[in-house]
């Protein structure tokens, strides 16, 4: 009898972890939000101590929350996001790292690892496009998917400011995973920051096309390629 | 006032130069060497580089001239279009100058300006040798506090005036009337180079860049 090898019989528990970790970072930075009136009545020890924790609690956590990406992850996401590989967990894990990098959603919003894993897993099988238009079509694979979006228990739908910037974060990681690799991880995260820099500054261009398939795509190649 | 980034050498360097990583790359190397060589200090944001590069790269790609024997003259076209995007976003800035300055010195009667100024001399110099076996002259300009006066009152007006001043200051012939137009057969040579010196002067008869002579407020 073949022998299962004991990790492989446990669930994978690291993915959910780090989504606890980064719902306890939404947790205290929109607690810390929302007590922000009420505080200022407070005697000033007892707010700057109760604004130290909360701190304390979202760096921690966001800490904890980011993936461990090496370049050999970035370099499977880069292939799957391209059509060319099948490697959705590292694919996840990457967008993840990034989103935490990128600071998305500006700390209201928050994606899940665990279940954008599972759905980029789930994803049909490209169908041969050319490599910016398999990443236009994931980028709207997973926009539409649940696995961006506010922590559960915090009310309110998103806003098309937050639509925008979402959009802005999943274009810009296409464009940076779609352009020449870097040397290490310092620079991988240069770069992806420059991709960042570079689609913001290209937004309005971006707004225009958001629905339309072909145009998106040839705005993704055009800006790896510049990048 | 040298540098700089360099390209591979089975990279052509105007392909090299349309690319963010190398922008950035080049841009602090040149700052870096610009603050050994005058003392000041700078400070970019990388952000806003990114900004300057997005704006240049659509500019650069709208007047593409689609006859490859216009490629050479279309260097020093971008390289003027580059600088007017640092110029207008201006992405620099000066932490610190040296005690006792001369302001007569354009490094430190604009330092920020004279930055941009040298990164696309150089970046152009570097395209025109590497692509196109080609030197670039340093225009007699370069050096003289009239032209920088002029240059900076200008620019600050109209950023477009910014690729005629950058051909000036490479010792070509500048196009002061509707300086952001593209045209084919624009390269001159030594003869245009005196040309232009003296269109600096006679600028104000000619409609064209004002030389006024007074100093950067």
């Amino acid at each position: 009898m073949t022998q299962v090898p004991f990790q492989s019989m446990l669930p994978d528990f690291q993915k959910p972890l780090r989504d606890a970790f980064r719902g306890a970072a939404c947790i205290a930075d929109v607690t810390e939000e929302a007590l922000e009136p009420a505080s200022r009545l407070l005697p000033s020890p007892l707010r700057t101590g109760l604004q130290g924790a909360a701190k304390a609690l979202e760096g921690a956590s966001r800490r904890f929350a980011v993936a461990p990406v090496d370049p050999e992850h970035i370099h499977l996401a880069s292939e799957f996001i391209a059509g060319k590989g099948g490697a959705p967990d590292a694919c996840a894990s990457v967008i993840c790292f990034a989103w935490e990098l990128l600071n998305g959603g500006g700390r209201h919003l928050m994606v899940s690892e665990t279940i954008l894993s599972r759905r980029l897993a789930r994803r049909p099988a490209p169908r041969n496009d050319a490599p910016a238009l398999n990443a236009v079509s994931l980028i709207r694979f997973i926009r539409d998917s649940s696995a961006i979006g506010r922590m559960p228990g915090v009310a309110g739908g998103l806003s098309p400011r937050e639509m925008s910037e979402i959009d802005v974060i999943l274009v810009a990681v296409a464009v940076w995973l779609l352009s020449a690799r870097a040397d290490d991880k310092v620079d991988e995260e240069i770069l992806l920051d420059l991709s960042f820099a570079l689609v913001s500054s290209l937004r309005d261009d971006l707004e225009g096309i958001s629905e339309d398939r072909d145009g998106l795509a040839e705005f993704v190649e055009r800006a790896a390629a510049h990048l | 006032m040298t540098l700089l980034a360099t390209v591979s050498d089975d990279r052509l360097a105007r392909k090299s130069a349309q690319r963010l990583r190398w922008f950035i790359e080049a841009f602090y190397r040149q700052m870096e060497r610009c603050q050994e060589e005058t003392g000041n200090r700078y400070s970019a944001d990388r952000h806003a580089l990114a900004g300057v590069f997005a704006e240049w790269v659509k500019a650069f790609g709208a007047q593409k001239p689609a006859n490859e024997e216009d490629y050479q003259d279309y260097v020093g076209f971008a390289a003027g279009l580059m600088l007017r995007s640092l110029v207008s976003r201006n992405p620099v800035t000066v932490l610190e100058l040296p005690p006792d300055t001369d302001e007569s010195n354009p490094a430190y009667f604009w330092p920020e300006g004279y930055l941009y100024v040298t990164f696309c001399l150089n970046v152009r110099g570097l395209v025109l040798e590497k692509d196109f076996h080609s030197g670039q002259r340093s225009g007699v300009a370069l050096a003289e506090t009239r032209a920088w006066w002029s240059f900076y009152e200008n620019v600050s007006e109209d950023p477009s005036l910014s690729t005629a001043f950058l051909d000036l200051f490479a010792g070509d012939n500048p196009e002061w009337r509707m300086p952001e137009l593209f045209r084919s057969g624009n390269a001159g040579g030594a003869a245009a180079c005196i040309e232009a010196d003296e269109q600096l002067g006679s600028s104000e008869r000619s409609g064209g860049a004002r030389s006024t002579g007074r100093s950067k407020e």
